[in-house]
């Protein structure tokens, strides 16, 4: 026991009080409250109970085995008082739909959402999708007639051509027909001609493949992988050596030229003194033996030539059937030699997969994705299947290889202008 | 002298018109010219020769034809561009002004809105044309129904693309035009027969779905654009064509709940609301009820007409669902030879008038459950499509299911795709919904594509959950006569005499006839050798059966020799077509050679196969 201290004077009364029994009592009574309600206000019922349980020492001995955390103890404590709520509420109900509320509305009466899609359609031209001039109205797109049918002919008429329709005394304007050009199939990328809008798929990529058709496509497609890889080894080497033979030292050139156009001006030289040795040879008379000779056999000579040509001429008569024989070959391997050109190679029609190396438009079509999976990506059940590939690539590479539209390099940061700084004249003054 | 012409007025010069020459003309900017070249279908060119398209320049550009650009000078939809250039530069100007009341006003009522629907109608003039266009647009439309929306793509766009989407499925689930799918690593191929025309389309898996840097998507936008007034316009034609209100009743709650297909009720025009079992029953009502009673009765008489005249078919294309729902109530169960195929009761479905035996509805009798982990979708479309009523799932799986209690003892299968339990105790077998519930047939999600692929129910125990399943073939692939067919069983007699038969591939054909050709017959070399030697066998057998019956005394009698005699004939004519093959020159005779050999070399693969799966089955059966 302490020494009870002095209570001389209303002072000391005050300061040496000692509350702490009465602090402890108050602290004691919050805590019952904490813990569900003040025990001595509870009912005999909710502070006692007959014990139908089992043994607590077995309990304790499990309890004892499986001691539970700390952290665990702290955590599973709980106030029976609700917390406070952190949310913050409207002012004058208590309860909400759950609905967010929206954002307070301008002066104007024009909310920021608005304003946004306002300035989007002002500044972002026809084309931006989703302001565009097509709006996705989903009253407006469904429709409520038939186009194919009989009546509606009328409705795609314009309004001018149908007033005028009705004035007798006018002449009606003529129809604008489609170009014939319209009509014309877009240029499919595929040597055959054509590709299906949607092509039929081979029957190793299912997901549960037949071996030998899944070992085809294996094979198909690591045909022309090794093939790229062989055309890219290819390339490479070429490009070393082109590296190595930029990397030689010349060799001194000068010293070889020099030489040789020594010894080429000595041999002018010798060619010049052998013309200046030749004299001019004088002819001399012939004599009129030799002169009737010569006759005689400018004759003979002639005869001859007579004879052989006419010997070739019925010879030629002989041939001419050859000749139109050959002239006629020549001209079915001249053919062939044409269709051979423009000949369509085998490929399937329903998936060809010959594609050409012809573009529309800037860039060129890349190699097809590979979709293929391989034995330790095949899945065992439906479930465990990773899908291979991209329908969304698929099917805009599909739109490139049927000729729909041009190959384009998608501009994703659009170039901006540089800035220019300059400085003005005027700080001149300030120096 | 000939009047001097002038460069660049006549042939390629003038036909070819390059893009920026196009954009120029009609006055437009280079988003809008693509946009409405994809609308009306004016395509990229290619001149014979560039050089003298482009003014003699080489630069890399493309060419379109200049009638088509010319063409679309007098477009509708070009002229709105222009009108929303002129809206634009009103709303910019209010709203720079601040004017902001101003400025939406002007939207409202300024906006100029484009319609696609003559451009529908010009490029398809006939309903046959849209729908042979229909693959890509079904592609394109799915594809985007199961895309995430983004800044790219509005919320709006993916909706009406996924109730187009449905639409459709219902449209097929009440045609059965359903013809064949295929589970491919990339996504589900389906293919239907819609007025004739085969109309095949991929649809991507649920969520697999990355955005790619390098796919323009206002380009594909624009495609969705076209396709989504297309396929509206099909669908009002096909729904129309069907006696059904369009658009069919959206319940938007139940679409939130996740209900898909069920958010869609199907009406009859003037009838009202279709009930929901009959919505969805395999054999629909075409038309409407007093045109039934008066096909009743003429489906009567020509029952009569069929019993009293044999040999005469009866007329069944006019009628063909009162057809199937009559066979329904008569069963006979079907007697096969296979060996691997379940003997179920079905109703035989009469073949249709083109001689394809229709399949429609083969999942008809039967309530199908599907287990939380199998795509619900195309398990819903694919069983839906071919008769099936009654499809119970998962609440997990969204709205309007049959039942959403796995343990409803109506369920006659069950959908399930995970791997088995290890070893329940017996007794929480039968309580607990994880366990097997009895009398319940189990089976993987890929037994419902196979079974739709063959036409017929197939033995539900090589899809069992657990088993190693049977390989997914593609229906497309269609197996030559004569080759290996993994999807057929081998029947039983077949098995000894496969190795002996003779099989020439559908090529037998008389040479005299062929001769000129290059088609050619083939017949067998090792064949002959092979009867020689039975000849033989045959003769030292003879000779045995003769010494016995000496030693017993017996006057043997003479046996037919039956086989012999045939294989003689046989020789005799393989002897003419030797003969033939000597005639023939040498570079037929050298492709009549290769074509023996290949044909042999398949044939032996195709035994060894046939070898293999029979000792396969042997081992099943003893196992």
């Amino acid at each position: 026991m302490s020494k009870q201290p002095s209570r001389k004077g209303k002072k000391a009364w005050r300061k040496n009080v000692d509350i702490s029994d009465v602090q402890s009592g108050l602290e004691q009574l919050r805590e019952e409250i904490t813990q569900g309600g003040v025990i001595k206000e509870k009912s005999d019922d909710a502070l006692f109970a007959v014990d139908l349980g089992g043994d607590e020492a077995i309990e304790r001995r499990v309890a004892k085995e499986l001691k539970p955390l700390k952290s665990d103890q702290i955590l599973a404590q709980r106030s029976a008082i609700p917390a406070v709520s952190s949310k913050r509420r409207a002012p004058e109900s208590a309860t909400t739909d759950g609905v967010l509320e929206q954002r307070k509305r301008r002066k104007d009466g024009v909310s920021t959402a608005q304003l946004q899609r306002l300035r989007a359609i002002a500044y972002g031209g026809a084309s931006s999708a989703p302001t565009g001039v097509l709006a996705h109205n989903t009253k407006k797109s469904v429709p409520d007639y038939d186009p194919w049918g009989d009546d509606a002919e009328d409705r795609f008429k314009p309004k001018l051509l149908k007033e005028l329709e009705k004035l007798e005394f006018v002449d009606k304007p003529l129809p604008i027909l489609p170009p014939k050009t319209l009509k014309h199939k877009p240029i499919a990328l595929a040597a055959i001609g054509s590709v299906p809008a949607v092509r039929q798929p081979h029957a190793g990529i299912s997901y549960n493949p037949d071996y030998d058709a899944w070992d085809t496509l294996v094979k198909e497609e690591g045909a022309k992988e090794v093939e790229v890889e062989k055309k890219r080894l290819a390339v490479e080497a070429e490009a070393a050596r082109i590296a190595a033979l930029a990397e030689e030292p010349e060799k001194d050139m000068s010293e070889e030229d020099e030489d040789e156009d020594e010894s080429s001006d000595e041999e002018d030289e010798d060619a010049d003194s052998d013309e200046e040795n030749k004299k001019p040879v004088q002819p001399q008379r012939k004599t009129q033996v030799q002169r009737n000779k010569e006759e005689k056999q400018k004759k003979q000579e002639k005869e001859r030539e007579e004879k052989k040509k006419l010997k070739q001429q019925e010879r030629e008569l002989m041939l001419v059937k050859k000749y139109s024989k050959d002239i006629k070959r020549q001209e079915r391997e001249r053919q062939a030699a044409l269709a051979a050109k423009a000949a369509v190679p085998e490929d399937d029609e329903k998936n060809p997969q010959i594609m050409l190396k012809k573009k529309l438009g800037k860039i060129g079509l890349p190699r097809a994705p590979l979709e293929l999976q391989l034995p330790d990506e095949l899945a065992d059940s439906l479930r465990t299947l990773k899908p291979e590939g991209n329908v969304l690539s698929d099917r805009f590479r599909s739109l490139r290889e049927r000729g729909l539209v041009e190959g384009r390099t998608p501009i994703i940061y659009a170039k901006k202008a540089k800035k220019q700084t300059t400085e003005k004249w005027s700080y001149k003054d300030f120096k | 002298m000939a009047k001097i012409k002038k460069k660049g007025t006549s042939g390629a010069a003038k036909n070819f018109i390059t893009r920026s020459q196009a954009v120029r003309k009609l006055q437009i900017s280079l988003p809008d010219f693509r946009r409405l070249c994809i609308f009306k279908g004016i395509y990229p060119r290619e001149p014979r020769n560039k050089k003298k398209a482009n003014n003699g320049s080489t630069a890399n550009t493309t060419f379109y034809y200049t009638k088509d650009i010319q063409y679309l000078v007098h477009e509708p939809v070009l002229a709105k561009f222009r009108e929303h250039k002129t809206f634009a530069k009103k709303l910019s100007k209010a709203l720079g002004r601040g004017d902001y009341t101003d400025a939406k006003r002007l939207e409202q009522t300024h906006k100029p809105v484009v319609t696609l629907d003559h451009i529908v109608k010009e490029r398809y003039p006939t309903f046959t044309d849209a729908l042979r266009d229909l693959d890509d647009a079904l592609s394109m439309l799915f594809l985007f129904a199961n895309l995430p929306s983004s800044h790219n793509l509005p919320p709006a766009v993916v909706a009406s693309c996924e109730r187009l989407c449905n639409e459709w499925q219902h449209y097929v689930i009440r045609t059965n035009s359903l013809r064949k799918s295929f589970l491919s690593i990339k996504g589900i191929y389906y293919q239907v027969e819609v007025q004739g025309q085969d109309i095949l389309w991929l649809v991507p898996y649920k969520f697999a779905q990355t955005i790619p840097a390098d796919v323009d998507f206002r380009i594909m936008g624009t495609f969705v654009e076209f396709y989504t007034t297309l396929l509206g316009f099909v669908m009002f034609k096909l729904y129309t064509n069907e006696g059904l209100v369009y658009p069919p009743k959206f319940d938007s709650a139940a679409d939130a709940r996740g209900a898909g297909l069920r958010a869609f009720k199907l009406e009859h025009k003037g009838i009202g609301a279709l009930p929901e079992a009959e919505a969805a029953v395999a054999a629909p009502l075409k038309k409407a009820a007093a045109k039934e009673a008066a096909k009743q009765t003429k489906l009567l008489q020509d029952k009569i007409a069929a019993i009293t005249e044999n040999g005469e078919e009866a007329d069944e294309e006019e009628t063909p669902t009162e057809e199937n729902t009559d066979t329904f109530s008569t069963f006979k169960p079907i007697k096969s030879a296979d060996s691997t195929v379940d003997v179920l009761a079905q109703p035989q479905i009469s073949t249709s008038g083109k001689g394809t035996v229709e399949t429609t509805g083969i999942f008809s009798n039967m309530t199908f459950y599907l287990s939380r982990e199998t795509p619900r979708e195309p398990l819903e479309f694919l069983l839906r499509s071919f008769g099936c009523r009654r499809i119970g799932w998962d609440l997990v799986l969204g709205d309007g299911s049959f039942t959403d209690n796995e343990l409803d003892p109506s369920i006659t299968h069950q959908v399930v795709d995970r791997p088995p339990v290890v070893a329940l105790p017996a007794a929480a077998a039968d309580a607990a919904p994880r366990g097997r519930v009895p009398g319940r047939t189990y089976v993987q999600p890929q037994y419902i594509w196979d079974c739709v692929n063959a036409g017929r129910i197939l033995s539900a125990a090589d899809y069992a959950p657990g088993a190693v399943l049977p390989a997914h073939l593609s229906p497309w692939v269609k197996v030559s006569t004569g080759e290996y067919d993994p999807t057929q069983p081998i029947a039983q007699g077949e098995q000894e005499e496969e190795s002996e038969e003779e099989d020439d591939h559908g090529m037998t054909e008389d040479l005299e006839e062929g001769a000129d050709e290059d088609e050619m017959d083939v017949e067998e070399d090792e064949e002959d050798e092979a009867e020689s030697d039975d000849e033989e066998e045959e003769a030292r057998k003879q000779h045995q059966k003769e010494l016995e019956a000496e030693v017993a005394g017996i006057k043997l009698t003479e046996e037919p020799k039956k086989k012999n005699k045939k294989t003689k004939a046989q020789r005799e004519a393989e002897e003419v077509k030797e003969m033939q093959k000597i005639m023939m020159t040498k570079k037929k005779r050298k492709l009549y050679e290769k074509m023996q050999y290949s044909n042999n070399k398949k044939e032996e693969a195709t035994n060894v196969l046939r070898q293999k799966r029979r000792k396969l089955e042997k081992a099943k059966k003893s196992a």
